[in-house]
Protein backbone atom coordinates (compact mmCIF):
# COMPACT_ATOMS: atom_id res chain seq x y z
CA UNK A 1 0.00 0.00 0.00
CA UNK A 2 2.76 2.39 0.92
CA UNK A 3 4.65 1.72 -2.28
CA UNK A 4 1.63 2.49 -4.45
CA UNK A 5 0.80 5.56 -2.38
CA UNK A 6 4.36 6.76 -2.64
CA UNK A 7 4.49 6.39 -6.41
CA UNK A 8 1.14 8.13 -6.76
CA UNK A 9 1.92 11.07 -4.51
CA UNK A 10 5.64 11.34 -5.13
CA UNK A 11 6.58 12.12 -1.55
CA UNK A 12 6.72 10.25 1.76
CA UNK A 13 4.51 12.59 3.80
CA UNK A 14 1.58 12.48 1.41
CA UNK A 15 2.07 8.75 0.95
CA UNK A 16 1.82 8.28 4.73
CA UNK A 17 -1.36 10.35 4.84
CA UNK A 18 -2.88 8.36 2.00
CA UNK A 19 -2.05 5.03 3.63
CA UNK A 20 -3.42 6.16 6.99
CA UNK A 21 -6.69 7.28 5.47
CA UNK A 22 -6.83 4.15 3.33
CA UNK A 23 -6.46 1.96 6.42
CA UNK A 24 -9.39 3.74 8.01
CA UNK A 25 -11.49 3.03 4.94
CA UNK A 26 -10.29 -0.57 4.90
CA UNK A 27 -11.53 -0.99 8.45
CA UNK A 28 -14.87 0.57 7.63
CA UNK A 29 -15.24 -1.50 4.49
CA UNK A 30 -13.98 -4.79 5.87
CA UNK A 31 -17.47 -6.07 6.65
CA UNK A 32 -18.66 -5.38 3.13
CA UNK A 33 -15.59 -6.79 1.42
CA UNK A 34 -16.52 -9.41 -1.13
CA UNK A 35 -14.04 -12.23 -1.67
CA UNK A 36 -12.08 -11.48 -4.80
CA UNK A 37 -8.88 -9.69 -5.61
CA UNK A 38 -7.66 -8.34 -2.30
CA UNK A 39 -4.90 -6.44 -4.08
CA UNK A 40 -7.45 -4.88 -6.40
CA UNK A 41 -9.68 -3.91 -3.49
CA UNK A 42 -6.80 -2.33 -1.58
CA UNK A 43 -5.56 -0.61 -4.72
CA UNK A 44 -9.01 0.82 -5.30
CA UNK A 45 -9.12 2.21 -1.78
CA UNK A 46 -5.64 3.72 -2.03
CA UNK A 47 -6.47 5.15 -5.44
CA UNK A 48 -9.72 6.64 -4.23
CA UNK A 49 -8.01 8.22 -1.25
CA UNK A 50 -5.34 9.63 -3.54
CA UNK A 51 -7.84 11.01 -6.05
CA UNK A 52 -9.97 12.48 -3.25
CA UNK A 53 -6.90 14.17 -1.90
CA UNK A 54 -5.96 15.46 -5.35
CA UNK A 55 -9.39 16.99 -5.74
CA UNK A 56 -9.18 18.48 -2.27
CA UNK A 57 -5.80 19.98 -2.95
CA UNK A 58 -6.55 21.07 -6.48
CA UNK A 59 -5.36 24.55 -5.62
CA UNK A 60 -2.18 23.18 -4.13
CA UNK A 61 -0.89 20.57 -6.57
CA UNK A 62 1.61 18.09 -5.25
CA UNK A 63 5.10 18.70 -6.39
CA UNK A 64 7.47 16.03 -7.42
CA UNK A 65 9.93 15.52 -4.64
CA UNK A 66 13.15 13.71 -5.29
CA UNK A 67 13.23 10.16 -4.11
CA UNK A 68 15.24 10.00 -0.94
CA UNK A 69 17.99 7.51 -1.64
CA UNK A 70 18.44 6.67 2.02
CA UNK A 71 14.78 5.80 2.39
CA UNK A 72 14.47 3.31 -0.43
CA UNK A 73 15.60 -0.22 -0.88
CA UNK A 74 18.13 -0.36 -3.69
CA UNK A 75 16.96 -2.26 -6.73
CA UNK A 76 20.14 -4.26 -6.51
CA UNK A 77 23.15 -4.34 -4.21
CA UNK A 78 25.09 -2.53 -6.91
CA UNK A 79 22.68 0.39 -6.94
CA UNK A 80 24.72 3.53 -6.98
CA UNK A 81 24.28 7.24 -7.20
CA UNK A 82 23.49 7.11 -10.90
CA UNK A 83 20.62 4.69 -10.38
CA UNK A 84 19.27 6.80 -7.53
CA UNK A 85 19.30 9.79 -9.83
CA UNK A 86 17.53 7.80 -12.52
CA UNK A 87 14.90 6.72 -10.00
CA UNK A 88 14.34 10.32 -9.05
CA UNK A 89 13.93 11.23 -12.71
CA UNK A 90 11.42 8.47 -13.27
CA UNK A 91 9.48 9.46 -10.15
CA UNK A 92 9.47 13.07 -11.28
CA UNK A 93 8.18 12.01 -14.68
CA UNK A 94 5.50 9.88 -13.03
CA UNK A 95 4.40 12.75 -10.83
CA UNK A 96 4.16 15.02 -13.84
CA UNK A 97 1.61 12.75 -15.52
CA UNK A 98 -2.07 13.65 -15.46
CA UNK A 99 -3.67 11.90 -12.48
CA UNK A 100 -5.67 9.40 -14.53
CA UNK A 101 -2.62 8.28 -16.48
CA UNK A 102 -0.45 8.15 -13.39
CA UNK A 103 -2.96 6.00 -11.53
CA UNK A 104 -3.22 3.59 -14.46
CA UNK A 105 0.56 3.29 -14.89
CA UNK A 106 1.25 2.92 -11.18
CA UNK A 107 -1.43 0.29 -10.67
CA UNK A 108 -0.08 -1.60 -13.67
CA UNK A 109 3.67 -1.29 -13.24
CA UNK A 110 4.07 -0.75 -9.50
CA UNK A 111 1.12 -2.66 -8.05
CA UNK A 112 1.34 -5.17 -10.91
CA UNK A 113 -2.43 -5.44 -11.22
CA UNK A 114 -4.11 -6.92 -14.28
CA UNK A 115 -6.14 -4.55 -16.45
CA UNK A 116 -9.39 -6.00 -15.18
CA UNK A 117 -8.51 -5.14 -11.57
CA UNK A 118 -7.35 -1.68 -12.58
CA UNK A 119 -10.68 -1.16 -14.32
CA UNK A 120 -12.51 -2.14 -11.15
CA UNK A 121 -10.21 0.01 -9.01
CA UNK A 122 -10.68 3.08 -11.17
CA UNK A 123 -14.28 2.52 -12.22
CA UNK A 124 -13.63 2.70 -15.95
CA UNK A 125 -13.84 0.11 -18.74
CA UNK A 126 -10.87 -2.09 -19.53
CA UNK A 127 -10.49 -0.34 -22.87
CA UNK A 128 -10.02 2.96 -21.09
CA UNK A 129 -7.43 1.39 -18.81
CA UNK A 130 -5.55 0.12 -21.82
CA UNK A 131 -5.60 3.55 -23.41
CA UNK A 132 -4.52 5.36 -20.23
CA UNK A 133 -1.62 3.02 -19.62
CA UNK A 134 -0.36 3.41 -23.15
CA UNK A 135 -0.73 7.16 -23.24
CA UNK A 136 0.84 7.42 -19.83
CA UNK A 137 3.85 5.44 -20.95
CA UNK A 138 4.23 7.55 -24.07
CA UNK A 139 4.13 10.70 -21.97
CA UNK A 140 6.67 9.22 -19.60
CA UNK A 141 8.91 8.46 -22.50
CA UNK A 142 8.64 12.01 -23.78
CA UNK A 143 9.30 13.48 -20.33
CA UNK A 144 12.29 11.26 -19.68
CA UNK A 145 13.73 12.09 -23.09
CA UNK A 146 13.35 15.77 -22.24
CA UNK A 147 15.14 15.26 -18.93
CA UNK A 148 17.98 13.50 -20.70
CA UNK A 149 18.25 16.28 -23.23
CA UNK A 150 18.35 18.84 -20.40
CA UNK A 151 21.24 16.96 -18.81
CA UNK B 1 -1.57 -14.72 -42.85
CA UNK B 2 -3.32 -11.61 -41.54
CA UNK B 3 -2.60 -8.40 -43.43
CA UNK B 4 -1.25 -5.31 -41.66
CA UNK B 5 -4.00 -2.88 -40.71
CA UNK B 6 -3.81 0.86 -40.80
CA UNK B 7 -6.61 1.20 -38.27
CA UNK B 8 -4.97 -0.89 -35.57
CA UNK B 9 -4.74 1.31 -32.45
CA UNK B 10 -1.18 1.63 -31.22
CA UNK B 11 -2.35 1.36 -27.61
CA UNK B 12 -2.48 -2.36 -28.28
CA UNK B 13 1.28 -2.27 -27.92
CA UNK B 14 1.16 -1.62 -24.18
CA UNK B 15 -1.40 -4.36 -23.74
CA UNK B 16 0.84 -6.54 -25.89
CA UNK B 17 3.84 -6.22 -23.57
CA UNK B 18 1.55 -6.61 -20.56
CA UNK B 19 0.10 -9.84 -21.92
CA UNK B 20 -3.40 -8.38 -21.90
CA UNK B 21 -4.44 -9.07 -25.49
CA UNK B 22 -6.75 -11.70 -26.86
CA UNK B 23 -5.28 -14.30 -29.19
CA UNK B 24 -6.66 -12.50 -32.23
CA UNK B 25 -5.40 -9.12 -31.09
CA UNK B 26 -1.98 -10.52 -30.40
CA UNK B 27 -1.82 -12.08 -33.84
CA UNK B 28 -2.76 -8.76 -35.40
CA UNK B 29 -0.05 -6.94 -33.46
CA UNK B 30 2.51 -9.58 -34.42
CA UNK B 31 1.72 -8.96 -38.07
CA UNK B 32 1.94 -5.23 -37.58
CA UNK B 33 5.30 -5.52 -35.86
CA UNK B 34 6.65 -7.69 -38.64
CA UNK B 35 5.75 -5.14 -41.27
CA UNK B 36 6.03 -1.76 -39.59
CA UNK B 37 9.30 -0.26 -38.44
CA UNK B 38 7.39 2.48 -36.66
CA UNK B 39 5.53 -0.07 -34.59
CA UNK B 40 8.71 -1.96 -33.84
CA UNK B 41 10.42 1.18 -32.66
CA UNK B 42 7.41 2.16 -30.56
CA UNK B 43 7.35 -1.31 -29.02
CA UNK B 44 10.97 -0.84 -27.98
CA UNK B 45 10.20 2.50 -26.36
CA UNK B 46 7.15 1.21 -24.51
CA UNK B 47 9.07 -1.79 -23.27
CA UNK B 48 11.89 0.43 -22.07
CA UNK B 49 9.61 2.80 -20.17
CA UNK B 50 7.68 -0.07 -18.65
CA UNK B 51 10.90 -1.68 -17.44
CA UNK B 52 12.11 1.62 -16.01
CA UNK B 53 8.98 2.11 -13.89
CA UNK B 54 9.03 -1.49 -12.77
CA UNK B 55 12.66 -1.18 -11.73
CA UNK B 56 11.93 1.64 -9.29
CA UNK B 57 13.15 0.75 -5.80
CA UNK B 58 10.65 -0.09 -3.11
CA UNK B 59 10.23 2.99 -0.92
CA UNK B 60 10.38 2.54 2.82
CA UNK B 61 7.79 4.11 5.05
CA UNK B 62 9.17 6.63 7.55
CA UNK B 63 10.64 5.07 10.64
CA UNK B 64 7.94 4.08 13.14
CA UNK B 65 5.15 4.73 10.67
CA UNK B 66 3.53 1.31 10.74
CA UNK B 67 3.86 1.05 14.50
CA UNK B 68 2.15 4.38 15.00
CA UNK B 69 -0.57 3.63 12.48
CA UNK B 70 -1.32 0.05 13.37
CA UNK B 71 -0.59 -0.25 17.07
CA UNK B 72 -0.58 3.04 18.88
CA UNK B 73 -3.58 4.82 17.46
CA UNK B 74 -6.81 3.06 18.49
CA UNK B 75 -8.74 5.15 16.01
CA UNK B 76 -6.78 3.66 13.18
CA UNK B 77 -5.98 0.22 14.45
CA UNK B 78 -8.28 -2.35 12.93
CA UNK B 79 -10.22 -4.10 15.67
CA UNK B 80 -8.88 -7.49 14.62
CA UNK B 81 -5.41 -6.26 15.49
CA UNK B 82 -6.52 -5.27 18.96
CA UNK B 83 -7.82 -8.63 20.10
CA UNK B 84 -5.56 -8.75 23.19
CA UNK B 85 -7.20 -5.70 24.71
CA UNK B 86 -10.38 -7.39 25.99
CA UNK B 87 -8.30 -10.26 27.26
CA UNK B 88 -6.10 -7.82 29.05
CA UNK B 89 -9.20 -6.31 30.66
CA UNK B 90 -10.44 -9.67 31.79
CA UNK B 91 -7.04 -10.58 33.19
CA UNK B 92 -6.86 -7.28 35.00
CA UNK B 93 -10.28 -7.76 36.49
CA UNK B 94 -9.41 -11.23 37.65
CA UNK B 95 -6.22 -10.00 39.24
CA UNK B 96 -8.10 -7.22 40.98
CA UNK B 97 -10.62 -9.72 42.29
CA UNK B 98 -7.85 -11.89 43.69
CA UNK B 99 -6.28 -8.90 45.39
CA UNK B 100 -9.63 -7.90 46.85
CA UNK B 101 -10.25 -11.35 48.24
CA UNK B 102 -6.76 -11.59 49.64
CA UNK B 103 -6.36 -8.18 51.20
CA UNK B 104 -9.58 -6.22 51.30
CA UNK B 105 -12.30 -8.58 52.42
CA UNK B 106 -12.02 -8.97 56.21
CA UNK B 107 -10.97 -12.40 57.24
CA UNK B 108 -12.78 -14.30 60.01
CA UNK B 109 -10.31 -16.44 61.86
CA UNK B 110 -12.59 -18.45 64.08
CA UNK B 111 -11.46 -21.21 66.37
CA UNK B 112 -13.60 -23.70 68.11
CA UNK B 113 -11.95 -24.81 71.34
CA UNK B 114 -13.16 -28.14 72.62
CA UNK B 115 -14.85 -26.52 75.59
CA UNK B 116 -17.22 -29.36 76.20
CA UNK B 117 -14.40 -31.90 76.22
CA UNK B 118 -12.34 -29.76 78.58
CA UNK B 119 -15.27 -29.26 80.92
CA UNK B 120 -15.98 -32.93 80.98
CA UNK B 121 -12.32 -33.76 81.64
CA UNK B 122 -12.14 -31.20 84.40
CA UNK B 123 -15.32 -32.47 85.96
CA UNK B 124 -14.02 -36.00 85.95
CA UNK B 125 -10.64 -35.11 87.41
CA UNK B 126 -12.06 -32.78 90.06
CA UNK B 127 -14.61 -35.32 91.12
CA UNK B 128 -11.84 -37.85 91.63
CA UNK B 129 -9.41 -35.54 93.44
CA UNK B 130 -12.08 -33.55 95.27
CA UNK B 131 -10.11 -30.44 94.41
CA UNK B 132 -11.92 -28.57 91.64
CA UNK B 133 -9.85 -25.37 91.98
CA UNK B 134 -6.42 -26.97 91.60
CA UNK B 135 -7.56 -29.03 88.69
CA UNK B 136 -8.51 -25.92 86.80
CA UNK B 137 -4.83 -25.15 86.16
CA UNK B 138 -4.26 -27.52 83.20
CA UNK B 139 -6.94 -25.82 81.14
CA UNK B 140 -6.15 -22.29 82.24
CA UNK B 141 -4.02 -20.00 80.17
CA UNK B 142 -0.67 -19.32 81.77
CA UNK B 143 -0.58 -15.73 82.85
CA UNK B 144 2.40 -13.75 83.92
CA UNK B 145 1.54 -10.97 86.25
CA UNK B 146 3.55 -7.85 86.28
CA UNK B 147 5.40 -7.28 89.58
Amino acid sequence: MYQVAYRLTGNPDDAADVVQEALLRVRKGLETYQPGSLEGWLARIVTNVFLDEVRRRRRRPTEALPVEPDRVLPASPAADEASAELSADIQAALTSLPDEFRVAVVLCDVADLPYEDIAVATGVPVGTVRSRIHRGRRLLRTTLQGQTADD
Amino acid sequence: MTEPRDDLPEELLSAYVDGELTVDERAAVDVQLATSQVWSQLLGEITEVRAAVRSLPVPLAPAGFWESVLLDDPAVTPSRLRVPHPLRWVAGSAAAAVVAVAFVVPSHHTTTPPVATMVDAHASRSSLSQDPVTQLAPIAQPVKLAP
